[in-house]
């Protein structure tokens, strides 16, 4: 599964930082962008939304810029399948942290830890995007030919949806978009119930 | 003989695709030199007013209504109008209502049970449709050609009910693409509703005399 990583971090001294190296050694170079800018961070989020995208999102920004709160806000208006790791030299204990659970972040990294304790968070980051239902179905639409824009779902109440409004469901997270890997999970049940598919298979 | 009434609003904005089509495959199977005559209710004829001129004429004769259009719990509707609701559930007094609509499993079976309609055949559930998939269609329709075919109502539920799985495990083995429809004609399975009476067919022939 090929996965960037999007570094937004105004200090460009972090550009040499072990962990970059790491992750460039992990993903890539080609794969691993680090940006100082938060509003160039978040066009390159929407530009690149059919990737799969890991964030290390630094807190503190200078004044007159967005801050890593809402730069997270803004990520989540576009996606919640993105995990997002803080990655901070802020005293854990003096910052809210409430906006940041609540929009979802993934986990929270000190700048002062270790590759030791950086790089199993990253995995589980990857494994997320692996095991992930949402991002399952999202990864299957935008791989689908044709026309996206094109309404192919119709319910009986009278809504219909095109790949497009799908995609975007799943990425809003909305009740509609959260049915879906409900629906699957429920037929991966009733197969397993109608003995028709084993779990290892 | 066999007084049979299929509605279809195949002009709806989003289902109307669907109910076209399973217009076509009732036209189908009803072709011309087929012994019985269904009286089609189209869109724009599918109101109250038509439904109580088609079925007051009937007096207290049985028949089988079948019903393509949206729902909701307690009524059928066409352009959020409700054209089948508790103002007229006793005009199915004798019958078999065989529907394809939202919900009207919840409340809308059980008054039209309780004014003597002999049996209803429908979803509880919002019913899902995804355009290209003649799955959907062959389900919703399945039910009602078995018993056309002499299987009684009871047993064309259960009939349906193994059709859908059939429908299922077929997309999800033979097509990498198709998990997604076989998780949506789950669900429509799993609301598919049979409350009253098991009847066949031969409760509602009558020769003219």
């Amino acid at each position: 599964m090929k996965v960037q990583v999007l570094i937004i971090e105004d200090n460009l001294k972090y550009k040499n930082d072990t962990l970059v190296w790491a992750l460039e050694d992990k993903f890539d170079a080609d794969n691993v962008v680090f940006e100082p800018d938060p509003k160039e961070a978040l066009d390159y989020i929407k530009t690149n939304l059919d990737k799969n995208i890991i964030v290390f999102l630094d807190i503190q920004f200078p004044k007159g810029e967005l801050d890593g709160h809402e730069i997270l806000a803004e990520i989540r208006k576009m996606s919640e399948l993105i995990p997002v790791i803080l990655w901070s030299g802020v005293n854990e204990n003096q910052e809210k942290f409430s906006d940041f659970i609540n929009h979802n972040a993934f986990r929270f990294v000190s700048k002062t830890a270790t590759l030791a304790e950086i790089m199993p968070i990253v995995d589980d980051a990857v494994s997320f995007f692996e095991n992930n239902l949402d991002n399952t179905i999202e990864d299957w639409i935008i791989q689908k030919d044709g026309d996206k824009d094109k309404p192919v779902y119709f319910t009986g109440d009278g809504h219909s949806y095109s790949l497009n409004d799908i995609l975007n469901h799943i990425r809003q997270q909305t009740d509609v978009g959260k049915s879906f890997s409900k629906k699957l999970n429920q037929l991966t049940i009733d197969l397993l119930l109608r003995n028709k598919k084993r779990l290892n298979d | 003989m066999i007084n049979l009434f299929l509605a279809f609003d195949e002009e709806d904005g989003s289902m109307g695709t669907f109910n076209q089509g399973c217009l076509e495959d009732f036209e189908t199977y009803f072709h011309k030199d087929h012994p019985i005559k269904p009286s089609y209710i189209r869109s724009r004829t599918l109101n109250p007013v038509n439904i109580e001129i088609n079925l007051d004429r009937l007096k207290t004769k049985s028949f089988i209504f079948s019903a393509y259009s949206h729902g909701l719990d307690d009524r059928l509707v066409i352009k959020d109008s409700p054209y089948i609701d508790d103002t007229n559930v006793n005009l199915f007094k004798n019958s078999l209502f065989y529907t394809v609509s939202c919900s009207s499993a919840n409340i809308l079976a059980d008054r039209l049970i309780e004014n003597g309609c002999h049996c209803y055949l429908g979803y509880k559930c919002l019913f899902n449709y995804w355009d290209g998939y003649r799955e959907f269609s062959e389900c919703a329709n399945f039910g009602l050609f078995k018993i056309f075919d002499g299987v009684d109502s009871r047993g064309a539920f259960d009939r349906m009910l193994e059709k859908y799985n059939e429908c299922i495990d077929r997309l999800v083995e033979e097509n990498i693409d198709g998990f997604m429809q076989a998780a949506l004609l789950r669900e429509n399975r799993d609301g598919l509703v049979h409350k009253g009476n098991s009847i066949s067919i031969k409760d509602f022939q009558y020769s003219e005399d």
